[in-house]
């Protein structure tokens, strides 16, 4: 199965200025070197903690930050991935030149990127702060089609009207404005604006964070129909692990950059491999007081990723330590069929 | 069990341009010694209100309309936190009752180290405590053998020690008053803060902060989210309070700090033996760390009961719906229809028949007092445990 996007040993780099000339003393590693796929049809939740580097991952992604190195391909066809595979065992410089400037998005700007933009779209984390307060809805909803699909405005409120119809909203609302709103009625707001271009494939950046869980159930069953309905791809962003256990097809934990475990939901909250998707499934509180669970209480927070320890970043705070996790990074490995873990001492 | 906080019959109104929000309606809600009591529920439903109507902190255009809140520390009689003076109310607040808020970051003042802060706590409500301890110290130095000290010094601590004896003693006379007020002679003081700080750090140590010495002269940007709500809890603790308000502690923080700032409240707690009145959007906290839970619905208590209880026997409609809407593995999380209502014009009756899939006449005519269906199991709502609430409230 070809993927619709794939990320190739993508990192981003943020750089630390200092002085009067503002050179880089230091990098933020935000990205480093993931290699992700996301499937056709597929629910991708990608958890982690604060500052792991998920939001930055997925505006990568996008290319609404600039990756440092690595490739990222969106619906590139089968055979274009194994001529590229050939030509980089032949280390073909020039048809890898070629094939990277056709179908790697790292390379893309201007024109070429805009006509991929409208297949992929964003839901940004608070409602509150992504809808512009001095626009009428129908104004919000409908730029993205002034920008891509050159129709009249005639059509594009049409379009407008159906799109508030779809999030659960009536079109009635189409002339008010954002404050006239509640948090998750924006959030269907936020998320019409992203379907006005009927894009193929969306990163959802923590969408129901702002919200209540009894709105937030709302949210993600709205998902649910929407995806099966448009045949959407969703990349979706979350720190809830309780959230991406319930919705998600396959689940990405991240560490610092990182991707350290990679698999199933049903399998990975059963049995995690990785002793930190451990400490995040046991520190999550269930509302069951009688099911007590053994909380499990790592020490110390998450290093800073401008200077992440060596090796396995996660050592320093994992009881399983040894040596060569102080030294040797262990590599992302398939571990059974759809389940990937980067761990020398996995747990199961 | 004795009553801590007896709140009987709270009602706190806002007069916005847009009307009046009743933002508590008549709460009732009583809080018992050495107990962790949850309250639960959803954005703008009172929680936070409820907290600061006990700590009398309602910024106009509030104004706590009815009812008493009767605060028991230690056996002494009842006070009425809400016909209090001003003056008496300041006594009470960060000393007997204390809280800590949602956001670190915004709690604490930016242009002040931690350990101003928290010594600021400290000097105001434990000052004569700082001042023995002060007055101990200099005793201490200057029962050091003779040739061991500089006595050209002797002068100066001796006149200090006399200053702090006065202040100790006739905190009213001209001599400390001036001490206290006039900039220079101020400084003469300097002991006492040090003891304030020292205090501090011995208070950054019990919330386990690590290398505390050094971080009591940070400012708080130099601290994680994690050690700036440690920092705020020690603050609240300075004073050892009976009565703890966390208003969504954790909500800020991620889970695995979230365990850990879980523990130490739950160790401090018991440490300090005070009461907590724990405030939290997430029913799963909720459940680690409750000993009573109450669940909170347009500006009242719809529910109340043991965490055993609530959570595998719930009874009000609107409960029941929030727990369904909990995402669990493998189930579809169930929305409660409707919206919030809106609170500058409530619905009539229970304010949740609008949502409310059993809801019948009697619900929109009449509110629901809380009852107690079970003993410790109170519910606010017409219909009777049994018989239709088997049905979960979605159809």
């Amino acid at each position: 199965m070809t993927p619709l996007v794939r990320t190739k040993n993508l990192k981003t780099y943020f750089p630390i200025l200092q002085g009067i000339i503002r050179r880089p003393v230091g990098y933020v590693k935000a990205v480093d070197d993931i290699s992700l796929d996301v499937q056709h049809g597929q629910w991708l939740g990608l958890v982690g903690e604060s500052g792991c580097g998920k939001t930055t991952l997925g505006k990568t992604i996008l290319r609404l930050i600039e990756p440092t190195s690595g490739h990222i391909y969106f619906d590139t066809p089968s055979e274009i991935f194994q001529q590229i595979e050939s030509a980089e065992n032949e280390n073909n410089q020039e048809t890898l030149e070629t094939l990277y400037d056709t179908y790697d998005l790292a390379t893309f700007s201007g024109g070429k990127l805009k006509v991929l933009r409208k297949d992929m779209q964003l839901v940004h984390q608070d409602p509150f702060s992504s809808l512009n307060p001095r626009m009428k809805i129908k104004d919000i909803v409908s730029e993205p089609m002034i920008v891509h699909n050159s129709t009249s405005g005639d059509e594009r409120l049409k379009r407008a009207a159906e799109l508030m119809n779809l999030v659960g909203l009536s079109e009635k609302n189409l002339s008010r404005y954002p404050h006239q709103f509640s948090g998750g009625q924006r959030q269907r707001i936020a998320i019409a604006r992203a379907l006005a271009t009927t894009p193929k494939f969306i990163v959802f950046d923590e969408p129901t964070s702002a919200l209540d869980v009894s709105v937030q159930a709302q949210i993600l069953i709205l998902l649910k129909e929407l995806k099966q309905k448009f045949n959407l791809t969703y990349l979706y962003i979350t720190h809830a692990l309780t959230v991406a256990e319930s919705v998600c097809d396959s689940i990405a934990v991240m560490y610092l950059g990182k991707i350290v475990e990679y698999g199933d939901p049903s399998v990975i909250f059963k049995e995690p491999m990785h002793p930190y998707t451990q400490a995040l499934i046991l520190s999550t509180p269930i509302p069951d007081p009688q099911q007590k669970r053994v909380r499990l209480v790592l020490p110390g927070e998450v290093p800073s990723p401008s200077n992440p320890p060596p090796g396995c970043r996660f050592h320093p705070r994992c009881s399983r330590a040894t040596d060569v996790c102080a030294t040797t990074e262990p590599p992302l490995k398939q571990r059974g069929q759809n389940r990937k873990v980067a761990c020398w001492h996995p747990l199961v | 069990m004795e009553k801590l906080v007896q709140i009987k019959g709270v009602s706190v109104n806002f007069y916005t341009y847009e009307g009046v929000v009743r933002a508590l309606n008549n709460l009732s809600l009583d809080i018992y010694k050495g107990e962790t009591l949850g309250l639960v529920g959803e954005t703008g439903c009172g929680k936070t209100m409820t907290a600061f109507a006990i700590l009398r902190l309602i910024m106009p255009p509030g104004v706590i309309e009815t009812g008493t809140i009767l605060f028991t520390p230690n056996g002494s009689a009842p006070v009425d936190l809400l016909s209090l003076s001003e003056k008496d109310i300041r006594a009470i607040r960060g000393s007997k009752i204390s809280m800590v808020f949602q956001e670190p970051g915004n709690a604490l003042n930016p242009v002040y180290t931690i350990g101003d802060q928290i010594s600021e706590v400290i000097l105001l409500h434990r000052n004569n405590e700082m001042i023995v301890r002060a007055i101990k110290d200099i005793d201490c130095h200057l029962n050091q053998p003779a040739d061991e000290r500089n006595k050209l010094f002797d002068y100066f601590i001796r006149m200090q020690k006399y200053i702090l004896a006065a202040m100790l003693n006739s905190p009213g006379a001209l001599l400390p008053r001036i001490v206290q007020k006039v900039p220079l002679v101020k400084r003469l003081l300097w002991r006492i803060n040090n003891e304030a700080k020292k205090t501090a750090v011995a208070m950054l140590k019990e919330v386990d902060i690590p290398d505390a010495e050094r971080i009591v002269n940070y400012y708080p940007h130099q601290l994680s989210g994690g050690m700036k709500q440690r920092a705020v809890i020690a603050m609240a603790l300075a004073c050892s309070p009976k009565f703890l308000i966390a208003d969504e502690p954790t909500t800020a923080l991620d889970v695995t700090i979230q365990a850990q700032i879980l523990e130490l409240l739950q160790r401090l707690k018991d440490e300090f033996n005070s009461s907590v009145l724990y405030i939290t959007h997430d029913l799963g906290v909720a459940a680690a760390i409750c000993d009573r839970v109450g669940v909170m619905y347009g500006g009242s208590i719809v529910e109340l009961a043991e965490v055993n209880e609530l959570f595998v026997n719930p009874l009000h409609p609107y409960t029941r719906a929030l727990l369904a809407a909990v995402p669990k593995p493998g189930e579809e999380p169930m929305p409660i229809p409707g919206f919030i209502p809106d609170p500058t014009n409530p619905p009539a009756g229970c304010p949740f028949h609008p949502r409310c899939s059993l809801a019948q006449d009697i619900c929109r005519l009449e509110k629901p007092e809380l009852h107690e269906i079970y003993p410790g199991h109170f519910i606010g709502c017409h219909i009777d445990a049994g018989e239709n609430i088997d049905t979960p409230s979605q159809n």
